[in-house]
């Protein structure tokens, strides 16, 4: 969470998280070069090794961009997966950095070392934009990459901080551009001259996995969300027993964000479901040391006010909420972030009764 | 969606246990399976082809010097029997020669530089060094006259084929030809390089032709919009030595 800012806030899983991410580019790219050198021609000058690192390095940062994309609906579908997720953004910051390995020697080699500037190169060594089969797919590469730079240059807490996480958030959504312009890149640059089909195979397949997972993710969330029941302002959460203590139930009112009714004993109370750092779901997690504790990055608010445990600041907006019987009710009118709540009992309804 | 019993994973506390076998699970993925797509497409790549470019010594030609309009050495090759042996000629990176050759131009010379070849056709690459043009009296054993290749007219052809940078086709970049190469051949072409017409037979044998316009000047300008385009060509064929040389009108490139 968040007090002070550090550039990194280093931990025993972070560090196992970097050193497998770091293992597997490292295997993967001397695994492909070793391969190239053993199964095709030796290169006798640094020509062909550099061809050889383009292609390395970008089949290694497309395949990377396509395990990120699924980090976050394999997480919404199983919380096994929440390893994965809580240190997604070293993933896409090693992503950027491979990508811009292959840009950079594509930029030397293709573009520069002549009589040009190679930057500029990119955008006018091509002139074919009126074609699709000719098209330019460099500077599609050069949009993708800026996009990977522009969410590893803010993918810090600082810049989440100041952006905002709504702004953040957007942002970092360009992740989908980025990804649709890199399969255009690749489509109508390498497919062009590959010509085995296992190339074609393999990106149609990442294809259909990534929009499937994504599909199959939000298909799922959308069976969970159902219809509550309204009575007046108040919208119906269901039994409270079926509210496991601990945990929380989340209910989508017809306007408005998604509510997590956390059940602490013999209360509940109601806070947004949406965590304040990077829109987590908060009604998947859990109650921690007496606060609800996010999925993703495990950010915590207590849940009568909202808040974060002082010293940190983090606020998300609450809601009132009433027991009748056994029957748990939320007013979906969001009060302010931060906002104390007294939280409704069972036992105080029952003595009210 | 997630169920209360399911574990819950926070990653600044201890990993749950039900959630070792799975991390595990994560990790050997991991590997395994980018081991496993690096083997595969690093197999499946296109062939790099048979392009040479040996930088690991410099080597010292003779021949005798033409720059009309682009700069070959033709050189005495008993493989290549009654014909000279044409050399394309160029610099370093991606410049040609015309200028370094321009003061040569009808003369034996000895040139340093490095050896460049595809399918038997050589290219030679200037050192940057400032003697790596020398002028000679004579070139030995072998007369000069025998070298001057006469210019054979071959007749008017239509041709469809592509645009390259011979110095890239030849065998520096490998593919040195194809939209992936097009910004490199187009970069090149400009930097003086001498652009040349490629065509392939049904076995994807290829056949190459330096490009001059009508009266014999170099296209590179002219030509860089249809550069590694499939088009169609109409000139006039002539053999020097063992080389093609096709004039064409560069309005006249038709893309097909």
């Amino acid at each position: 969470m968040s007090h002070g800012y550090v550039a990194v806030q280093w931990n025993r899983h972070k560090r196992m998280y970097d050193a497998w991410l770091v293992t597997g580019i490292v295997l993967y790219n001397v695994l492909f070069v070793g391969v190239t050198l053993l199964t095709h021609r030796p290169p006798e000058d640094v020509a062909p090794l550099a061809v050889i690192a383009m292609r390395s390095t970008s089949t290694c940062a497309f395949l990377m961009l396509h395990a990120i994309l699924s980090i976050g609906p394999l997480a919404r579908l199983s919380p096994h997966f929440a390893p994965l997720l809580y240190n997604r953004r070293h993933f896409g910051v090693a992503t950027f950095c491979v990508g811009l390995a292959h840009g950079l020697l594509a930029t030397l080699f293709y573009h520069g070392m002549g009589n040009g500037n190679a930057l500029l190169g990119i955008f006018t060594d091509n002139l074919r934009y009126d074609s699709l089969a000719q098209f330019p797919f460099q500077v599609l590469g050069l949009l993708a990459l800026g996009i990977l730079f522009l969410m590893a240059a803010t993918s810090h807490d600082f810049w989440l901080k100041n952006l905002g996480p709504g702004v953040w958030k957007a942002l970092h959504m360009f992740v989908y551009l980025a990804y649709g312009l890199l399969v255009m890149h690749v489509a109508l640059g390498a497919l062009q001259s590959e010509t085995n089909p296992a190339y074609v195979v393999a990106m149609g397949f990442g294809l259909v996995w990534v929009c499937g997972l994504h599909l199959l993710a939000g298909w799922r969330e959308h069976q969970a969300d159902g219809k509550p029941t309204q009575n007046g302002p108040w919208i119906e959460v269901g039994d409270f027993e079926q509210i496991q203590d601990g945990c929380a139930r989340v209910v989508t009112p017809p306007l408005g964000e998604r509510i997590a009714v956390v059940r602490q004993g013999q209360h509940v109370s109601a806070l947004s479901n949406v965590c304040a750092h990077q829109g987590g779901p908060l009604g998947e997690g859990r109650v921690i040391d007496g606060c609800l504790t996010c999925p993703w990055h495990g950010y915590q608010y207590l849940a009568d006010r909202g808040q974060s445990p002082p010293p940190f600041t983090e606020k998300v907006a609450t809601y009132r909420t009433k027991i009748e019987g056994q029957r748990v009710f939320v007013d979906p009118t969001p009060l302010p972030p931060g906002t104390p709540v007294e939280p409704a009992s069972v036992s105080r309804s029952h003595a009210r009764a | 969606m997630p169920e209360p019993n399911d574990p819950f994973y926070v990653g600044y506390a201890p990993l749950p246990k039900r959630l070792r076998p799975w991390v595990l699970r994560f990790v050997l993925v991991w590997l395994v399976g980018l081991a496993g797509f690096a083997v595969v497409l690093a197999t499946k790549q296109q062939d790099p082809g048979p392009g040479e470019w040996d930088l690991s010594k410099q080597v010292a030609i003779e021949g005798l010097l033409r720059v009309d309009p682009y700069p070959v050495l033709f050189v005495h090759d008993p493989k290549a029997g009654d014909l000279a042996r044409a050399v394309l000629l160029v610099s370093e990176f991606k410049f040609g020669a015309q200028d370094r050759t321009q003061p040569f131009a009808g003369q034996a010379v000895r040139l340093q530089g490095h050896f460049i070849s595809r399918g038997g056709r050589g290219m030679f690459e200037l050192s940057s060094e400032s003697d790596a043009i020398q002028a000679l009296p004579n070139l030995g054993p072998n007369p000069e006259p025998t070298l001057a290749p006469t210019r054979e007219p071959l007749g008017p052809c239509t041709l469809q084929g592509e645009i390259a940078d011979s110095k890239c086709f030849l065998g520096v970049m490998k593919p040195g030809f194809g939209k992936t190469h097009r910004a490199c051949a187009v970069r090149c072409i400009s930097g003086g390089i001498t652009p040349i017409f490629v065509t392939r037979d049904a076995q994807r044998n290829a056949t190459l032709y330096v490009l001059t316009d009508l009266v014999g000047q170099p296209v590179n300008e002219a030509v860089l919009p249809f550069v590694a385009e499939p088009v169609e060509v109409q000139g006039n064929l002539e053999r020097r030595g063992d080389l093609f040389y096709l004039a064409i009108d560069p309005g006249k490139i038709m893309r097909k």
